[in-house]
């Protein structure tokens, strides 16, 4: 019951923070089509609402519900006009929080339709396409519709639209987007593998957060073995990647 | 004759193998070397803590010690599987597929109380020590030969940075 009201405080606290100004958008970044031996993909369960901290006694249900539900509703309202790339994304977060397991539900989230639970991800995919890092980093995250028929030529676009996101949130600068890429390309979940490309975001997420990256800590992140002129190559790659930051 | 020269053989490569993973485990990786055969499933164990709204999941199992012929519990942080994903209630695919009879290698630090063995991941390119080496899990083929390390993604080390 604690978690669950941490958690509605912390998805109020983020409809409250946000503000109307539309986000610029920065331009899609696109990407190659994945190829043969792109892994199978995993589905993925929703993600559980960011938990706030040191927060007061909780108020009565009511009390808590009521001015968090007006908030969804403007949010839902400014997401459902499709211009507010940021107000989309906040509607999304709020909404990704009721289908967490119930237990860390926010109070809000009771009787919400399914139907609006489920437009939360046509809120995401409008911020994500819009640019925004966070946003896009989410669309990944949240994996594709499992709802849809999950056919090749479905789990294929989507396959491409998370990897354009992530590329974006990198471009934008995002060291999480970057990590997540070194992964991915060393596993091969989107596209196939190129430990190359896996190295040169782990470069750059490093020179991001300001970490020395040995050669050694490097090849551990492979799943197979590379020699001195893959790293070389990788560094290089990354350097001008985390260049494009300053 | 020729059969058994190649048998002789590629038993030779494998012995030569395992003695470099394992000196490279407790050498230049600070860790506890440990090979052996699954005895209990993966399960699921849910976090019991949280960093920056990342939970702390771990996958428990048990495994029989060539070594020492005892069985040690096994806690693998999901954190560090490359198919990890954020916050979920169950086990990563790559940690989910190991069976019992699976044969294992594993490079951690061992329980300093009770019979087991933890941080078997990578150690997000810090210094290794024999208290948080640098470790893996990876698992054998039919063939004998050794897989790689199933816990060596980075992308959540930023949480301990």
């Amino acid at each position: 019951m604690i978690k669950a009201w941490h958690a509605g405080l912390a998805a109020l606290a983020l409809l409250a923070a946000l503000g109307l100004a539309a986000t610029s958008a920065p331009p899609a970044v696109v990407a190659a089509a994945p190829e043969a031996g792109v892994q199978a993909l995993p589905l993925r369960l929703p993600a559980a609402a960011p938990v706030a901290v040191a927060l007061p006694a909780a108020p009565s249900v009511a009390a808590a519900t009521v001015p968090a539900l007006k908030e969804l509703d403007r949010l839902v309202a400014l997401a459902r006009r499709g211009d507010d790339a940021r107000a989309s994304h906040a509607a999304y977060q709020a909404l990704a929080a009721c289908v967490a397991p119930e237990a860390e539900q926010p109070v809000f989230c009771r009787g919400l339709p399914a139907s609006l639970l489920q437009e939360r991800l046509r809120f995401l995919g409008h911020a994500a396409r819009a640019g925004l890092p966070a946003a896009q980093i989410d669309f990944y995250m949240e994996g594709p519709d499992a709802l849809q028929a999950l056919d090749a030529d479905a789990l294929q676009a989507w396959r491409l639209e998370a990897l354009a996101g992530l590329q974006g949130a990198a471009a934008g600068c995002e060291p999480f987007a970057m990590g997540l890429l070194a992964t991915l390309y060393d596993a091969g979940e989107l596209m196939p593998r190129d430990a190359t490309r896996a190295l040169a975001y782990a470069v750059a997420e490093g020179q991001l957060r300001r970490l020395a990256v040995s050669d050694d800590s490097l090849r551990d992140r492979l799943a197979e073995p590379v020699d001195d002129a893959v790293i070389a190559s990788a560094r290089e790659q990354g350097q001008r990647l985390a260049a494009a930051c300053r | 004759m020729k059969q058994a020269l190649i048998a002789t053989l590629l038993l030779a490569l494998t012995a030569a193998a395992f003695a470099s993973e394992q000196s490279v485990c407790t050498g230049t990786n600070k860790g506890a070397f440990l090979t052996g055969t699954v005895t209990s499933a993966p399960r699921f164990a849910a976090a019991s803590q949280s960093i920056q709204g990342i939970q702390l999941s771990h996958t428990r199992l048990s495994l029989r010690a060539d070594q020492d012929g005892k069985t040690y519990d096994v806690a693998i942080d999901n954190v560090y599987a490359v198919d990890y994903m954020k916050n979920s209630s169950t086990m990563p695919a790559s940690l989910a597929a190991i069976k019992v009879n699976d044969r294992l290698e594993l490079c951690g630090a061992k329980y300093t109380n009770g019979v087991g063995i933890h941080w078997v991941h990578s150690n997000c390119g810090s210094v290794p020590t024999t208290s948080a080496p640098n470790g893996w899990v990876k698992k054998f083929s039919s063939s004998g030969s050794v897989g790689s390390n199933l816990e060596r993604s980075q992308t959540y080390c930023y949480l301990w940075n």
